[in-house]
């Protein structure tokens, strides 16, 4: 299969940074208990949007974002991550894209206990480059600063309460200031305070760096602090309208 | 920074090693385990033979050479004696020389894999000194040539290897059944009434008695006097640098020069039966322990990988490759394996050591000799360290082909 050579940043041309294009998705495929959870997507995003995604439980918002973070492969459609069609791509390719255009958070911050805060935030970048680096050092560092947490560079994830892992696992979805980041219920885990905490800095890293976010979320009110909402049910798209929050400007 | 190839996949193995402390140590413990008992029975075994071996070929050439069979196949020397008394009569057929004999040892000579050869001319006689009456073989020799086959020069009793027209070199058993010591005379006689007197110049000890009661140095003239057979000699003896390659030489040399050669695989069978089936076991026994320890270093990382899905889902989302991944895995079955036998060798060479200093000993004289060498360590080392790659592969290969969406999602 076809690989990319390098996958450069794409310019801020105002194309969108996410495009899905009748994407259906299908479990079970050949088998009695076959279903269809996605009826035929289709969705743009564009750079630096702040996107919340809701929907009851059920309804396919997952297996759109893991669709969106070329963790799955779509039955049918098409998906292109910053310009790149990814549909005939193999997995050196995708996971490359991966590591470059896509960042992620999930519900419970996974991060790996093996590795100290530092070294967590770094991972993503080592997998790209393959070596230690100090710049990716010195930008990891400025992410634990800008989450308040510094002091903590050399703790281990077990050391860590659950709100200071997720800002971990947040930077580390930032070290490489990727076009996009996906966002699976991310404060889901949190209590309230701690969940607006998270939120607000999504939010601000949204605004430092550009990033377009697609946050899937049961909290109304942190959905309709985004900029546009996007619900779903039953595997379509429902509804697609702006946040009613005036933004903060 | 320079970049280290695999460096991010070794980080990751190393880490995941560390942090699962005692599962890594008890499949680390185990790999050592295997290979101290490979080393130690290697070292062992390997000093068996080369025990067996030097006792066996520090007294007989690699491949000797010999006129070629007649009809009635000729008898080997040591055997001629055993038999001589009871067929005297029947023995009408005289000595026989290698024909052309000097032109062939130049030419093997040039042969890289030969390290020694030697013309010899033997056959029976006796030994007489006053009342004592002994059969003995004559061998004539150049000193020098033949002690590079046996090695007589550091087996004296007394006195020095070095026969001469009025010197013989005796074995030491022969030695004391005529009553004699260097300085000694002992007439000998040889074929048809040809007789000497000759003094005794040094008494050897070889180790095996036949060769310490029969066996009577010369130098090649007057034995070929005693043995009627002037300007000849009876056989050419020959070291190699391979013994086991002995037998594929000694045709060689058949066809080539037209001689019988016969290498000490063929007059040795025994011994060599005996060394190929401690070789055969001791094939079963690495195999058997290899094949145990794979199952260990497999089943502690299958484990592993199920312990650590959700961390490879994650690396998997962060843009690691699936070969990445499966690279992390086998990294830790490499690294198992190294570790466990640098522990490994280190622990069988110290069992070495102490069964050479403590253990039992064969025999007072000869204390059982073991080496293990480098050689042993470093390929156990390399073997320990395959053998865990190999058997990480299963898992390595489950870790890549994790779907990330499952393995973050049900963790
Ligand atoms: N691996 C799977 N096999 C079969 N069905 C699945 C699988 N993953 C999800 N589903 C089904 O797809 C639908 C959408 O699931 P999901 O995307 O997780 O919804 P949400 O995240 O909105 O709660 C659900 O009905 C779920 O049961
Ligand atoms: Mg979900």
């Amino acid at each position: 299969m076809a690989e990319p050579m390098d996958v450069a940043q794409p310019a801020d041309t105002g194309e969108p940074v996410l495009r899905l294009e009748r994407v259906r998705k299908c479990y079970n495929v050949g088998t009695p208990i076959e279903v269809e959870v996605l009826h035929g997507i289709d969705l743009e995003v564009g750079p630096g949007e702040f996107v919340a995604l809701v929907g009851p439980s059920g309804s396919g918002k997952s297996t759109l974002l893991n669709i969106l973070g070329l963790l799955d492969r779509p039955t049918d459609g098409e998906v292109w991550i910053a310009g790149h069609a990814t549909r005939q791509l193999g997995d050196v390719a995708r996971s490359r894209l991966r590591g470059q255009v896509l960042g992620f958070v999930f519900q419970f911050h996974h991060l790996l206990t093996a590795f100290t805060a530092l070294d967590n935030i770094q991972l993503p970048r080592w997998a790209a480059m393959g070596r230690e680096d100090d710049e990716v050092r010195a930008r990891a560092l400025e992410l634990l600063d800008a989450v308040g947490m510094k002091a903590f560079a050399q703790r281990r994830p077990k050391e860590l309460s659950g709100g200071q892992q997720q800002r971990v696992a947040i930077c580390r979805a930032l070290i490489h200031r990727p076009p996009v980041v996906l966002a699976d219920e991310p404060t889901g885990n949190l209590d309230t305070e701690t969940s607006a905490q998270a939120f607000s800095l999504l939010r601000r890293f949204n605004r430092e760096f550009g990033c377009a976010f697609i946050i899937v979320t049961h909290d109304p009110k942190l959905a309709e602090g985004c900029d546009r909402v996007i619900e779903m049910v039953d595997g379509h798209i429902v509804q697609d309208r702006a946040g009613h929050a005036p933004r903060l400007e | 920074m320079m970049r280290v190839p695999l460096w991010y996949e070794t980080r990751l193995a190393i880490e995941f090693l560390r942090e699962g402390r005692s599962q890594s140590l008890l499949i680390i413990l185990g790999v050592a385990l295997g290979v101290a008992v490979i080393v130690f029975v290697l070292a062992l075994i390997s000093g068996l033979q080369d025990n067996l071996v030097e006792r066996t070929l520090g007294t007989q050439a690699h491949i000797k050479l010999r006129a070629p069979d007649e009809v009635v196949r000729e008898l080997r020397p040591i055997d001629t004696l055993a038999v001589a008394s009871q067929r005297r009569n029947e023995r009408a057929q005289r000595l026989r020389s290698v024909q052309n004999w000097q032109a062939i040892a130049e030419a093997l000579e040039d042969y890289p894999q030969i390290t020694a050869v030697s013309p010899v001319v033997t056959g029976p006689a006796f030994a007489r000194r006053g009342e004592a009456f002994k059969s003995v073989a004559i061998l004539g020799v150049d000193p020098a040539r033949y002690a590079q086959i046996v090695p007589v020069p550091e087996r004296m009793v007394s006195g020095v290897f070095r026969p001469t027209a009025t010197e013989i070199v005796i074995g030491v058993v022969l030695a004391d059944e005529l009553g004699v010591g260097v300085g000694d005379r002992v007439r000998l006689e040889g074929t048809d009434a040809r007789a000497g007197t000759f003094q005794v110049a040094g008494v050897f000890r070889l180790g095996v008695r036949d060769l310490d009661e029969r066996f009577v140095f010369l130098p090649i003239r007057p034995a070929q006097t005693l043995l009627d057979l002037p300007g000849g000699i009876t056989n050419i003896d020959l070291t190699i640098d391979d013994i086991f390659a002995a037998e594929g030489l000694a045709r060689e040399l058949d066809l080539r020069y037209g001689v019988t050669a016969e290498s000490w695989m063929e007059t040795s069978e025994q011994l060599l039966n005996a060394l190929r089936s401690q070789s055969e076991s001791t094939t079963v026994i690495q195999s058997f322990v290899g094949i145990s320890v794979a199952f260990g270093i497999a089943s502690v990382l299958a484990v592993s990988v199920v312990q650590r899905r959700r961390e490879i889902g994650i690396l998997r989302a962060m843009g690691s490759t699936s070969n990445q991944v499966m690279a992390v895995f086998l990294i830790q079955g490499g690294l198992v394996g190294l570790i466990g036998s640098a522990f490994g060798s280190s622990a069988g060479l110290g069992m070495v050591h102490l069964f050479t200093t403590l253990g039992p000993r064969p025999t007072e004289e000869a204390l059982f000799d073991i080496t293990a060498g480098a050689g042993l360590v470093l390929g156990a080392t390399l073997l320990a360290t395959l053998t865990g790659i190999v058997s990480a592969h299963f898992p390595a290969r489950r870790a890549a082909l994790l779907d990330p969406v499952a393995a973050i999602r049900d963790g």
